[in-house]
């Protein structure tokens, strides 16, 4: 359903007035540094990685919220990319975003039920003011915000953390979108509310034949949601799968290396630990070849020079020489 | 608390403010030199007649006592008469007020046009020639001395072009009733038109140096509070749902980017003041800022205090005003 091609975002790092002076050449992060996956429809597509990979790039790529500097993206065979504004504008009803921080997404001169209805005023749906009252009063409700009337009246200060980020969910619903990208949507949240939130968004996402994009950098809530993952390192994608098979017999060293991360449940199940060496290399000077060659426990020569291809190997794809 | 006894709080709060302004301005004025007796009789004046002056006044009374006088006069309201022209100060200042009400106001609307829309549309197209060009012009705003700036444009617009006039309120030739002392208001609601346009000629070159300084401030606050604003996140939830840019723009981040410019511009309130001083000395304005300056002048100490008390409450009161609206229009803040 939903396909990318390519993807890629390279922002520029702002020079100084004497580096133009001196001219010295625009350099870019190179934030999404092309990526293409598919999401098929009703789908959970994980995207996983360490701070400062892309997932948050390719995310707000995905919904054009900014522009990206190549490649496409199809949406039902809708090529998103050729869009124009105007067009945009109105087939972005089709899919929504579910932000991370859940104050910093909410205006806070909108009452949250009027922050919720607003979508439907946008784009004309429910004809009158007190039909989209309605609309939103069963959304607030369908949240588990109950009794509606109590948190339609409200400021976003005035309820609880964990109460915001279900209005901004109900927000992101009430447009009935086909597709959802949910930006760390429960890692702010106090620990107790994490796992009634995911479990909201489980069951969301059934009642409503989503197809979901899960960006975390927590592998462990993946399990509870996704059916397919990705792993993104320094902008690229370098291993795509289906979870289980992921999960189970991770082949990409960084892969195994953040599998191997996960807190085990079972003491009994001692797990060897392969936290990957070094820091994250800077985005703006990648190292040559692969780029995650540095800190890799199974580099060889040809890793610091040739840059991996993503190829098909047991059904999944991999960017890696070691296959 | 309520924001009936947050107003008395703060009121009872000035009260000190204005109590020690008060007795910094009385000690300060007597201790620099000049003397008022012989600024309004000159030097040649005899001995007997200086004499019999300083006593008129109450100036050969020991300091402290005349302190203790003119504090007991104050708290009763009587704000004393003035050395100089022998009217009671506060008819002075009370003449006087509408000249300076009117500049400030005109002033501030002239600012807050160009800061919110300049501002907004430099946040818009941030690092490009707008915004690179606003940067600029409110750092050049706000270095230039505002009279200079007033005399650039008083050579100009004044002498050089002959296209508005260098100074004043009104031209003798043209007849108004005066109601409220805002020529503006009081020639528009008598339709006198042709007052009117008198009015404004006069207003718009002290009414542009003044709001073009004052906006410089206002510009890089919206600019930079409407950046911040532009990228949280509501606002990118805002263009997800599909929403409009400018309404995007206007409706959401510079609402927001607001709301901390309006709480200091009290602050900026009380800066605005100190430059319609400069202002209406540059373009002989009638109002209370050259009242204070022509008073310096002859070292006419009750107006001069007069003025300042004036102008102290002036600031305080506009302070609560705004935390007044500001409590009303931001639901977070409760007092
Ligand atoms: N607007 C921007 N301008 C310049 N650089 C940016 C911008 N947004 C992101 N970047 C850079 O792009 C890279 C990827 O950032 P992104 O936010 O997508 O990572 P992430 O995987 O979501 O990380 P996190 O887990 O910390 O949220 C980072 O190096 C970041 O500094
Ligand atoms: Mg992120």
């Amino acid at each position: 359903m939903i396909r990318v091609e390519n993807l890629k975002k390279y922002f520029p790092v702002k020079r100084t007035v004497g580096e133009i002076l001196l001219r010295v050449p625009q350099r870019f992060v190179k934030a999404v540094d092309g990526i293409s996956f598919t999401i098929s429809k009703g789908e959970t597509f994980g995207l996983v990685g360490e701070s400062g990979s892309g997932k948050t790039t390719t995310g707000r790529l995905m919904l054009r919220l900014i522009e990206p500097t190549a490649g496409k993206i199809f949406f039902e065979d809708v090529d998103v990319t050729q869009l124009s504004k105007d067009e945009l504008r109105k087939f972005r009803k089709n899919f929504q975003i579910i932000f991370q921080d859940p104050m910093a997404a909410l205006n806070p001169y909108m009452k949250v039920g009027e922050a919720i209805k607003h979508g439907l005023e946008i784009h004309n749906i429910g004809g009158s003011n007190m039909e989209r009252k309605k609309l939103v009063m069963e959304m607030l409700e369908r949240v588990n915000l109950s009794p509606p009337e109590d948190f339609y009246y409200r400021y976003p200060h005035e309820i609880s953390g964990g109460q915001r980020q279900r209005i901004v969910i109900a927000r992101a619903l009430i447009l009935k979108p086909k597709f959802v990208v949910a930006d760390e949507a429960i890692a702010m949240l106090d620990v107790s509310v994490r796992s009634q939130l995911l479990q909201l968004l489980i069951d969301l996402k059934n009642e409503f034949n989503l197809t979901f994009l899960f960006i975390t950098h927590d592998l462990a809530t993946t399990k509870y949601i996704c059916n397919k993952i990705g792993v993104m390192y320094l902008g690229k994608i370098v291993e795509i799968g289906k979870f289980r098979e992921i999960y189970n017999e991770p082949l990409h060293p960084y892969t195994k290396a953040l599998i191997s991360a996960v807190p085990e449940p079972d003491p009994k199940k001692k797990k060897k630990k392969l936290i990957p060496e070094g820091e994250v290399p800077n985005p703006i000077n990648p190292p040559p070849g692969c780029k995650f060659h540095p800190r890799c426990p199974f580099a060889m020569d040809i890793c610091k020079t040739v840059e991996p291809e993503l190829k098909e190997v047991n059904g999944r794809l991999i960017a890696c020489h070691l296959y | 608390m309520s924001l009936k006894s947050y107003i008395i709080t703060r009121i009872i709060l000035a009260l000190p403010m204005i109590l020690v302004l008060l007795i910094l301005i009385f000690f300060i004025l007597r201790i620099i030199p000049g003397d008022p007796v012989l600024a309004i009789l000159g030097g040649k004046a005899p001995v007997e007649v200086i004499e019999a002056k300083r006593h008129e006044l109450g100036l050969d009374k020991p300091i402290i006592i005349q302190f203790f006088d003119y504090l007991g006069d104050v708290a009763k309201g009587d704000l004393g008469v003035s050395t100089l022209t022998n009217r009671p100060v506060w008819n002075e200042i009370k003449d006087r007020f509408p000249a300076t009400l009117e500049l400030t106001i005109f002033a501030f609307i002239i600012a807050l046009v160009i800061g919110i829309f300049w501002g907004a549309e430099a946040a818009w197209r941030k690092d490009k020639p707008l915004d690179i060009s606003a940067r600029v012009y409110s750092i050049f705003i706000y270095a230039i001395p505002v009279f200079w700036l007033g005399l650039m444009l008083q050579l100009l617009f004044g002498i050089y072009l002959r296209w508005l006039p260098v100074g004043g309120r009104l031209s003798p030739r043209v007849s108004l009733d005066i109601k409220t002392g805002l020529l503006l208001l009081d020639s528009l609601i008598t339709w006198n038109w042709e007052a009117f346009w008198d009015v404004l000629k006069h207003l718009l070159l002290p009414g542009i140096t003044l709001g073009l300084v004052i906006s410089s401030i206002f510009l890089r606050m919206v600019r930079n509070n409407t950046v911040l604003m532009l990228s949280k996140d509501f606002v990118k939830a805002a263009k997800a749902r599909g929403l409009k840019p400018r309404v995007i723009l206007y409706g959401h981040a510079v609402r927001n980017a607001f709301v901390p410019i309006f709480t200091i511009m009290g602050m900026q309130f009380a800066l605005l003041l100190a430059g319609a001083v400069l202002t209406e000395t540059t373009f002989s304005w009638p109002g209370i800022g050259s009242y204070l300056v022509l008073k310096i002048k002859y070292r006419d100490f009750p107006a001069i205090q007069g003025a300042i008390i004036f102008f102290a409450l002036f600031v305080v009161i506009i302070s609560i005003i705004i935390d007044i609206v500001n409590a009303l229009v931001d639901p977070r803040v409760r007092y």
